[in-house]
C-alpha cells in the first residue's frame, strides 16, 4: 500500500514539473515572438513583474493560474484556452479546431476589434450555402446603463481602488503613484487623470458622457487595465458585471461612430 | 512703499475682490485634497485642526469656513478684515502653507498679499 501510494505521489510530482516547464516555455515563447522584455510582457498578461518573476522560476503550476491570465496568454500565442490547457497537459498542442473551440474562444478571448473579421468570415461561408428561407436577423444593440449604474460603477471602482491600498499594503498617495506609473497611464491626459482621481476620491460621480469621452479616446477603460497591472487583486462580481454592462454599450457607440473600443472583461 | 504701490493698496476692498480671493481658496483647498488622495471633507477636518491648533477656533465658525473652502460661500469681508488686522497676515494661507509641501498658488499669494495690505487700512466698511 505505501509503495503504491509513494509511486502515485512520484507520478504526480513529475506531471507537476511537465506543466510547470511547460507554462514556462509558453511564457517563453510569448516573449520571445512578441519581442518583449519580462516587464513589457507582464501587460499583455496583464499581471505585476513580481507575478511574472514567479512563473519564470516554475514556482506556480499553469493550473493554479487565474482564468483570466490564461486566457490573456492564450490570445496572445493566438490560441483557445482550452488548446493551451491541453498543452500543458500533454506537451502537444491540438491541431484540429472544433465548433466548441470556437465557441468557447468567442465568449473568453474576442474583443469588439475582432468582430468585423468574424462577420466577414461567416458572411463568406454563408454564401457558399442555398439561400435558406428568409429569416430577419434580430438587432443585438446592448442595454443602456441608467445613470445611477455608471454611479455605482464609478463608486465601485473607488472602492476597489481603496481594497488595491489595503491589499498592497500602501498610503492612498503610493497607490495613486502606482497608477500612475503603469505604461498605460502614462498615456491618459492630465484633465482624464483629474477626473478619475476626483472619482476614487468620491468628490465626482461616474457618468456615461465621461467614460465614452475617455473610452473613445484611448480605446478601451485605462482604468480596470491599470487596476490589473497594478495589482493582482480580482475585480468583484458586481463590480464586474456593471464594467461588463457599461463596457458593452460603450463599445456599440463605438462601433457605431467607427471607433474602436474594447473590452476589459 | 514706492507711491504708486500705497495708491493702490489705499483703494478701498470691493466684493469682487473677496469673490476671487474665495474663489483661488477653493482651488488651492481642491488642490490640497487631491495631492492628499483624500475627499474634501477629510481636507476640511485637517484643515481646521491645524486652523485650531495655529489660531483656535475660526471667527464666524467651521461651518463657514467649511462652505468657503468648499467653494460655497465668499469669505464675509468683516471675517477678513478683523482677522487680518489681529494677525496682520491671512491665516488661510498660513494654514494651507503648513500643510502643503511645496509652494502655493502664486496667484492665491499675489491676492492674499494685497487683500491683506488693504485690510490694514480698511475701516471694516465694503462699498
Amino acid at each position: 500500500m505505501q509503495r503504491s501510494n509513494d509511486h502515485y505521489l512520484e507520478r504526480e510530482s513529475k506531471q507537476d514539473q511537465l506543466e510547470v516547464g511547460r507554462f514556462i516555455k509558453s511564457i517563453n515563447q510569448y516573449l520571445i515572438t512578441k519581442k518583449l522584455s519580462q516587464r513589457k510582457g507582464c501587460e499583455g498578461l496583464e499581471i505585476t513583474i513580481g507575478t511574472m518573476t514567479k512563473y519564470l522560476r516554475g514556482e506556480v503550476n499553469p493550473f493554479d493560474v487565474k482564468t483570466r491570465i490564461t486566457r490573456n496568454l492564450a490570445r496572445e500565442l493566438g490560441m483557445t484556452p482550452d488548446s493551451l490547457y491541453i498543452y500543458y497537459e500533454t506537451g502537444e498542442y491540438k491541431d484540429s479546431v472544433t465548433i466548441q473551440d470556437v465557441e468557447s474562444w468567442i465568449k473568453s478571448t474576442s474583443t469588439t476589434g475582432d468582430l468585423p473579421r468574424i462577420l466577414d468570415a461567416l458572411s463568406q461561408s454563408q454564401s457558399k450555402e442555398k439561400p435558406r428561407a428568409t429569416e430577419k436577423p434580430k438587432a443585438t444593440t446592448p442595454r443602456k446603463p441608467s445613470a445611477a449604474e455608471f454611479k455605482k460603477l464609478g463608486e465601485l471602482s473607488a472602492q476597489h481602488f481603496a481594497d488595491i491600498q489595503r491589499e498592497e499594503v500602501l498610503s492612498a498617495k503610493k497607490t495613486w503613484q502606482l497608477f500612475l506609473e503603469q505604461e498605460n497611464s502614462k498615456l491618459i491626459k492630465g484633465e482624464h487623470l483629474t477626473g478619475i482621481l476626483d472619482v476614487f476620491r468620491g468628490e465626482e460621480f461616474l457618468t456615461l458622457e465621461a467614460m465614452k469621452s475617455i473610452g473613445f479616446e484611448y480605446g478601451r477603460c485605462p482604468v480596470l487595465t491599470a487596476f490589473r497591472t497594478m495589482s493582482d487583486l480580482p475585480i468583484k462580481k458586481e463590480h464586474a458585471q456593471l464594467v461588463h454592462d457599461c463596457e458593452q454599450y460603450i463599445a456599440d457607440l463605438a462601433t457605431k461612430q467607427n471607433k474602436t473600443f474594447e473590452l476589459s472583461l | 512703499m514706492n507711491l504708486a504701490c500705497r495708491r493702490m493698496n489705499e483703494k478701498e476692498l470691493e466684493k469682487e475682490d473677496f469673490a476671487n480671493y474665495s474663489n483661488l481658496l477653493n482651488i488651492q483647498f481642491v488642490e490640497y485634497a487631491r495631492r492628499e488622495i483624500i475627499p474634501n471633507d477629510k481636507a476640511h477636518v485637517r484643515f481646521l485642526e491645524k486652523f485650531t491648533e495655529m489660531y483656535g477656533p475660526p471667527l464666524g465658525g467651521p461651518v463657514i469656513l467649511k462652505k468657503i473652502l468648499n467653494g460655497k460661500k465668499v469669505l464675509p469681508s468683516e471675517i477678513c478684515i478683523t482677522v487680518v488686522k489681529k494677525y496682520l497676515h491671512c491665516p488661510l494661507i498660513s494654514v494651507f502653507k503648513s500643510l502643503i509641501k511645496g509652494s502655493l498658488n502664486t496667484e492665491l499669494v499675489d491676492v492674499s498679499n494685497r487683500i491683506v495690505a488693504r485690510a490694514l487700512i480698511s475701516d471694516l466698511t465694503i462699498k
